[in-house]
Order: C-alpha cells, then sequence, then structure tokens
C-alpha cells in the first residue's frame, strides 16, 4: 500500500483526530500529545509501504499511539493523579446539566491510573471490543475484561463520590 | 448498554488536534527522504525466495573461490614438482657429461701414450 504524498495527507486528515485524542487522553497533555502524534504519523509514513488495507492503517495507529503514549507515561511519571477537587462542581438540569456532566466525567476519567485510563479511552472513545483491545496492548483479551471491570468499578466509585449518587 | 457506557461514550467524543496539525506533520515528513528505496532493501530482505536467492548466490561465490584456491595450490604444487624434476634432470645430465669427458680426455691420453711409444 505505498502512498503518494497526497495519499498521505488524505490519511494524516482522516485519522488525525483519532491518534490525537488517544494521544492526549493517555498522556493528558495537550503539547506532549501533539508532539507524540506526530511522531506516531511520521512512523507511519516509513512504514506505509508495509500497511495492507486502511484497516490495516486503522488497526496500527491505534496500536503504535496506544504503544508510544503507554512508554511515555511510564518513563515520565511526572504527572499525579488529577485530585477531583480540580473537576467542576456539575450543576443545572438539561443539556447545560450534560455538557458538565460530560466535562466531569472526562476529568474522572482523566484521574483514573494509567492501565486502567488506556482500556476505558479503547472501549468508549475508540468503540474497541476487548479483543481488539487486547491486541492494541499486546495482553490476553480476558485481562482487558478485567482491567475494564476493575476500571468501570473505580470509575463508578469516583463518580458516586464526586456526585453523591450512584450511576448505574 | 447502560447508562454509564452512554455517557462514558458520549463524553470520550473524539476532539481535533490543535490548527495546522496536519501542515506540521506534513512538513516534517517532506524533510523525510522516500519511503520507497528502504521499502525496496526492506521488500528484498524479507521475501523469502529473494532471501534464499541471495543466500545461493553468496554460497556460489564462495565455492567458486574456494575451487579457484585450491586449483592454484594445485598447479603450484605440479610446477614445484616439474621444477624439481628438470632440476634433477639437469643434474644427472651434467654429471654423465664429466664422466663422459673424463673418458674422453682418459682416451686422448692413451692415443698420445701410443703416438710417443711409435
Amino acid at each position: 500500500m505505498i502512498q503518494d504524498a497526497a495519499g498521505f495527507a488524505e490519511i494524516v486528515r482522516e485519522h488525525q483526530a483519532m491518534v490525537f485524542s488517544i494521544a492526549l487522553r493517555f498522556v493528558r497533555d495537550r503539547s506532549v500529545a501533539e508532539e507524540l502524534a506526530q511522531d506516531v504519523f511520521l512512523k507511519l509514513y516509513r512504514e506505509l509501504p508495509r500497511l495492507e488495507s486502511a484497516e490495516h492503517v486503522k488497526f496500527w495507529l491505534r496500536k503504535v499511539t496506544g504503544h508510544r503514549a503507554l512508554d511515555y507515561i511510564r518513563s515520565a511519571h511526572r504527572r499525579p493523579e488529577l485530585a477531583l477537587e480540580e473537576v467542576p462542581e456539575p450543576t443545572a438540569d438539561g443539556r447545560e446539566s450534560d455538557v458538565l456532566l460530560e466535562s466531569s466525567l472526562r476529568k474522572l476519567v482523566s484521574s483514573l491510573p494509567d492501565q486502567a485510563r488506556a482500556v476505558i479511552v479503547l472501549r468508549y472513545q475508540e468503540e474497541m471490543e476487548p479483543h481488539e483491545i487486547a491486541e492494541v496492548l499486546g495482553v490476553p483479551a480476558a485481562t482487558v475484561k478485567s482491567r475494564l471491570r476493575r476500571s468501570l468499578a473505580l470509575l463508578r466509585g469516583k463518580i458516586q463520590r464526586f456526585v453523591g449518587e450512584p450511576i448505574r | 448498554m447502560n447508562e454509564m457506557d452512554e455517557q462514558l461514550k458520549r463524553a470520550l467524543q473524539r476532539c481535533e488536534p490543535p490548527d495546522g496539525f496536519a501542515e506540521r506533520v506534513l512538513a516534517r515528513v517532506d524533510r523525510e527522504p522516500s519511503p520507497t528505496a528502504k521499502h525496496l532493501a526492506w521488500t528484498l530482505w524479507h521475501r523469502p525466495a529473494l532471501r534464499w536467492a541471495t543466500a545461493a548466490a553468496l554460497v556460489a561465490v564462495a565455492a567458486t573461490g574456494i575451487g579457484y584456491h585450491i586449483h592454484q595450490r594445485k598447479e603450484e604444487a605440479e610446477a614445484k614438482t616439474a621444477k624439481q624434476q628438470v632440476m634433477l634432470a639437469l643434474r644427472i645430465t651434467g654429471s654423465k657429461l664429466r664422466v663422459a669427458k673424463q673418458r674422453v680426455k682418459a682416451v686422448e691420453r692413451g692415443t698420445d701414450n701410443v703416438g710417443k711409444t711409435l
């Protein structure tokens, strides 16, 4: 699947939000996420002749972004988990409250430990099945399922402590 | 899918990268060499048939080199033997000539003596 420059530009534009979002939610820093996403696309450019299809490219991007972001987190370990005090209080009803709830949820997800955050982001942002997450993270599917269960339980606990009522 | 799953999906929508992201990526790519040349080298090495062909060619070259070396050594040995044989032949011829010369001289001396006697 050798692409010319125009073809590669199209691939970048098609997948930039996916790559940047995975990187951002893993590393929780916009400038680091951008640098990491750029590196991933540069690597893609070098690897492109060996990738066989559009699906292969998408899978490769998710996998490499995930690995790079987790490597960065492991090597950096400089950002502590976000404190819940940093998360704004949800208020009001209707769409405004939805927006606030979503914002709060993002912050609560962001406060999860690295591995928990990784599976939650891949499951709910990328809507990947556990076996796909397993391939990306290089762990057994059973491990992904148990991490998802634990991560959701952890998140429910955080939400309950934060809003004062359980979410089912 | 429960309420929490739905809320998480809504909350974790993908977000767009900063403006000009794609352009910055493409600018970095412009500074990269074309992947085609690298791909060619990679392809040549990673195709089993080509790898075997390369290995066979290397073995053939090595075998030819060794064969040539053995042939050279054999020729040198044969040349050395021939030289030794020529030297031996020359020595034999030399000694035979010396013997013949001595006999000729002896015969000449005998004839002189006969002449003197007469």
